[in-house]
């Protein structure tokens, strides 16, 4: 009896062959009118508002590469039916950041899933971003010159491409369609004709073919190949699956610190937690880095530690310790978000006039994140002028991961003298639109700046405000990028004695452009390590993962110790421990069920 | 207290609030594709016509799931028809149901995707219907040769655009031809939009027209256009209108893929390249383009080239690589 429904099942699934036609309007029999145009694959290098078609992406690639030795084409593997799958490593030739010590890593996969158009479209858009910035002195700039970012444009090829050879047809369901435009999955014994419907199911989820959750989930993933989830015949079974691991190594796995696949939709940042609290933390702090890039307005999605559906975000997640996230890009449910008719599954088809708008907010997300990622921001050095004059200059010199305060200038200050203070940093520290420093979002402000000078005279603790005048972060007569200086006038009062002033400090109180707070002790250079940062100390002295009150530049040197409360070294976590990020994770779940109904 | 009294009272209310949570539905993909086929072996479209019986056919269906399925089918079959009064008012009051279906999102199995959505269909379908009506208005008009394009480009909304386009799906070419030639001859040509030129050069070649989308500043409309023009030309004009396009920056790129995947064989395509390669903004669109293609015909010409570009050197040594 199961056996004939079986076969009755299976019997009604080859006998339907019906193939709908995306449409604007027209609704006549086999059509699904969308609501706006349906996009077309356009053979365009330059961007365009729309998508662009796998071969003109793979040339804008190699144009963009051609173009500059910061970025280098590399194969990492080849897809089911023999395709190059290039990655694209964006960074210049040394491996050290311009401040010392060994640059960091991060990768960005895209089109994993081939009918989620917007992805390839994102990462090629972080490409032409950096392409185009790579002398603008700015972010752009520092990232190519302060990390080694591999980009994966497009993963499942052979998929993306049966998605485009059927850019308004689908196939089999309308309101459940899975072959043409909707295929999601790789094109692993697949024929590229979807009259052919015996194999039009089948394919390999890739976002379900990766350890260490591997066929762990009957919910998440499927053991049935022509299942939407099928995970295939083992971990890492696909050419795919390994080709994405191998960018990890061309990436540097030792030092690899940030990974997202990109996929669409939903408008979400999806992340899982590996149970190691200070990279869960890390993790949830760099996701609402990149959410406050765009207001807010993608949502987060941690999943709780211990299981997953054999998805990459686990994979690196769980492997590397490193943040990990799969970005759904918009929309939130529906075109009709822009208009449209609201027809299952149009999320996957964002209208092209939205497609140059999304590439943007998503480069300025991403590259937030990878801003925040490259390394926390340390104060590198100060000059003082008078009269235009450099009286005091003292830097950080870094060696591997230390560093040496080195006075390259000295001479004593005097009371109620003009000086001018300029304190340099090791990145650029402010968002710059059309040639003004402006806040981002609601991490960092125009000034968002507090100095101090501190001081031991007659053994009496002073301490003066710099910043009740207002100084501005330079956008000339920077040191390596617009920003990473920040100039201001100053006059010491009139008690302010040199001669009877045993030590003199300046105190340091800012964040760089993504909100993160400066490394507090510089003479140990902070790097990303086993899941979370080392030497990022905290105003304390302490290991932190957020940084505090810089007070180390000092003019006078007491030989007192810099942190002078000497406790055992205790982790202060970004947000505040345990409980918190369990709190988070409940308070980001809960609006985003009853979103989706389940409360209703 | 007896706990077994209090049981009854409380099912009661809790199936008194149980229709508000049944609305919104998750169910698994294996009972969705269930419920679409049997969704589909409802015989509903002898029933189009008549709305109280279309009501009480959907009513009888006891799955909700199926119901909902069957509803959605009803609207895509009713858009194909002139609605009555009973059509439009009942789509109207579907304006509000709470009816949808979520499925597991595939990518993150505890998030639910939107597979029916009752209140946005309905929507779709009076949409449908007015751009209909609205067609219909239209297509009179075009028969009797009455037509201001001035009062079609002032007028606001995108639902001009739809009912233009359904119009002229059914429009002669002898009307077409007559619009196209009122808009190139009016004062109003100038501001007409990618969007009303595409459509009109779409439907019938019209040289004017889509060189005109050339000259505005390029949009989703010029690109899709451009990717379809050798089926809107023969060669020549093909040709022709591929070299205008590549002097709008936009659609400079675009406008030599598309001369060498398609023309490269022609000598004056070749020239042409040649001289695009000489310049600062194309040199590199023209290098990809033509690497890309590995034509035989132009690697003796690209080698005797002399200029040194970069890109002019990438393009020899990709050349050489094919030899
Ligand atoms: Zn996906």
């Amino acid at each position: 009896m199961k056996y004939l429904v079986m076969l009755l099942i299976l019997f009604s699934n080859q006998a339907r062959n019906e193939t709908f036609t995306y449409t604007e309007i027209n609704s006549d029999n086999g059509n699904i009118p969308l609501g706006y145009p349906v996009p077309i694959p356009v053979d365009s290098l330059t961007p365009v508002d729309g998508f662009r078609s796998y071969q003109s992406l793979d040339l804008r690639h190699q144009q963009l590469a051609a173009q500059t030795s910061l970025i280098e084409r590399i194969l990492i593997g080849e897809t089911f039916n023999g395709r190059s799958i290039w990655a694209y490593k964006l960074s210049d030739n040394d491996e050290i950041k311009v401040s010392g010590g060994l640059e960091g890593s991060a990768l960005i996969n895209g089109g994993i899933h081939a009918r989620e158009w917007q992805s390839p479209e994102a990462v090629t858009g972080y490409m032409e971003a950096l392409f185009s910035g790579q002398a603008n002195q700015h972010i752009e700039q520092y990232l190519l010159e302060n990390l080694t970012l591999v980009l994966i444009p497009v993963l499942n090829i052979d998929g993306f491409l049966q998605t485009q050879r059927f850019f308004n047809k689908v196939t089999d369901l309308a309101s459940y369609p899975r072959e043409g435009r909707m295929r999601r999955k790789n094109m692993h014994a697949v024929d590229e004709d979807i009259q052919t419907l015996a194999d039009n199911f089948h394919g390999i989820d890739l976002n379900r073919n990766n350890n260490p959750y591997w066929a762990t989930n009957a919910n998440g993933s499927s053991p049935d190949n022509s299942s939407l989830i099928y995970h295939g015949s083992s971990a890492a079974s696909e050419s795919e699956t390994k080709a994405l691991q191998q960018a990890a190594v061309v990436a540097g796995e030792d030092r690899l610190r940030f990974y997202t696949d990109t996929h669409s939709f939903s408008q979400i940042y999806f992340t899982p937690m590996t149970g190691d609290e200070r990279r869960d933390n890390i993790t949830f702090e760099l996701a609402n880095i990149m959410r406050a890039a765009n207001s807010y307005k993608y949502q987060y999605g941690p999943s709780a530690a211990g299981s997953g559906i054999g998805s990459t975000d686990e994979y690196f997640a769980n492997t590397y310790q490193i943040p990990s996230y799969t970005l759904e890009i918009e929309p939130l449910n529906s075109a009709t978000e822009y208009g449209g008719f609201g027809v299952s599954h149009d999320g996957f088809i964002l209208p092209n006039s939205e497609v140059n708008r999304m590439r943007a907010e998503t480069t300025t997300a991403a590259l937030a994140g990878l801003y925040a990622m490259s390394e926390p921001p340390v104060i590198t050095g100060i000059t003082i002028l008078h009269l235009n004059e450099v009286i005091w200059q003292q830097e950080w010199q870094s060696a591997d991961n230390s560093a040496e305060l080195i006075t390259v200038l000295e001479q004593a200050l005097l009371a109620d003298t003009p000086y001018q203070l300029q304190v340099s940093f090791n990145k650029p520290m402010r968002q710059v639109a059309d040639s003004d420093v402006v806040a981002f979002s609601n991490l960092s402000q125009v000034q968002g700046i507090n100095l101090y000078w501190q001081y031991l005279q007659n053994n009496e603790e002073k301490e003066v405000s710099i910043t009740s005048n207002q100084g501005e972060w330079l956008l000339e007569g920077f040191r390596y990028y617009k920003t990473d200086s920040y100039l201001i006038d100053f006059q010491l009062p009139s008690d302010f004695d040199w001669q009877s002033i045993t030590r003199l400090n300046l105190k340091v109180e800012t964040t760089d452009m993504v909100g993160q707070k400066l490394d507090a002790n510089p003479r140990t250079v902070a790097d990303w390590q086993n899941g979370h940062w080392h030497q990022y100390e905290n105003a304390l002295g302490n290991v932190s993962d957020s940084g505090g009150v810089d007070q180390s530049m000092r003019l006078i040197d007491d030989n007192s110790a810099l942190f002078p409360v000497v406790e055992p070294p205790k982790v202060e976590s970004s947000s505040s421990g345990g409980t918190s990020s369990i709190m988070i994770f409940i308070l980001c779940v809960i609006p985003l069920l009853s979103r989706k109904g389940l409360f209703n | 207290m007896n706990t077994h009294k209090l049981a009854l009272p409380i099912i009661m209310l809790a199936s008194m609030l149980l229709p508000a949570s049944i609305y919104s539905q998750t169910i698994s993909n294996s009972e969705f594709i269930q419920a679409q086929k049997s969704a589909e072996h409802f015989a509903l479209s002898s029933k189009l016509q008549d709305v109280s019986k279309l009501k009480l056919a959907l009513t009888d269906i006891e799955k909700h799931e199926t119901r909902l399925l069957a509803t959605e089918r009803v609207f895509r079959l009713l858009t194909a028809q002139p609605p009555s009064f009973a059509h439009t008012s009942w789509l109207n009051s579907q304006l509000l149901s709470d009816d949808v279906l979520y499925i597991p999102n595939p990518d993150h199995p505890e998030q639910q995707l939107e597979v029916v959505n009752i209140a946005k269909q309905a929507k779709a379908v009076l949409e449908i219907w007015q751009y209909k009506e609205k067609a219909k208005t239209i297509t009179e008009a075009l028969a009797s040769y009455r037509w201001q394009w001035h009062d079609f480009i002032a007028e606001q909304g995108k639902g001009k655009y739809a009912a233009l386009s359904l119009a002229l799906n059914d429009a002669d070419e002898a009307s077409l031809l007559w619009l196209q030639n009122e808009l190139i001859n009016s004062a109003s040509f100038t501001q007409a939009d990618n969007q009303l030129l595409v459509m009109l050069a779409s439907l019938h070649a019209s040289k004017a027209l889509v060189a005109q989308v050339w000259e505005n500043e390029a949009d989703q409309y010029s690109y899709q256009l451009l990717q379809g023009i050798e089926q809107l030309f023969a060669k020549e004009e093909a040709i022709k209108q591929l070299n205008l396009a590549s002097h709008n920056s936009q659609l400079a790129s675009q406008a030599i893929l598309k001369l060498t995947t398609v023309f490269i064989d022609d000598d004056s395509v070749q020239n042409k390249l040649l001289a695009l390669l000489n310049e600062k903004d194309t040199a590199w669109h023209v290098a990809m383009a033509v690497c890309s293609s590995q034509h035989e015909g132009m690697i003796d010409k690209i080698m005797q080239l002399g200029r040194e570009l970069s890109a002019i050197l990438y393009v020899k040594r990709c050349m050489k690589e094919a030899l």
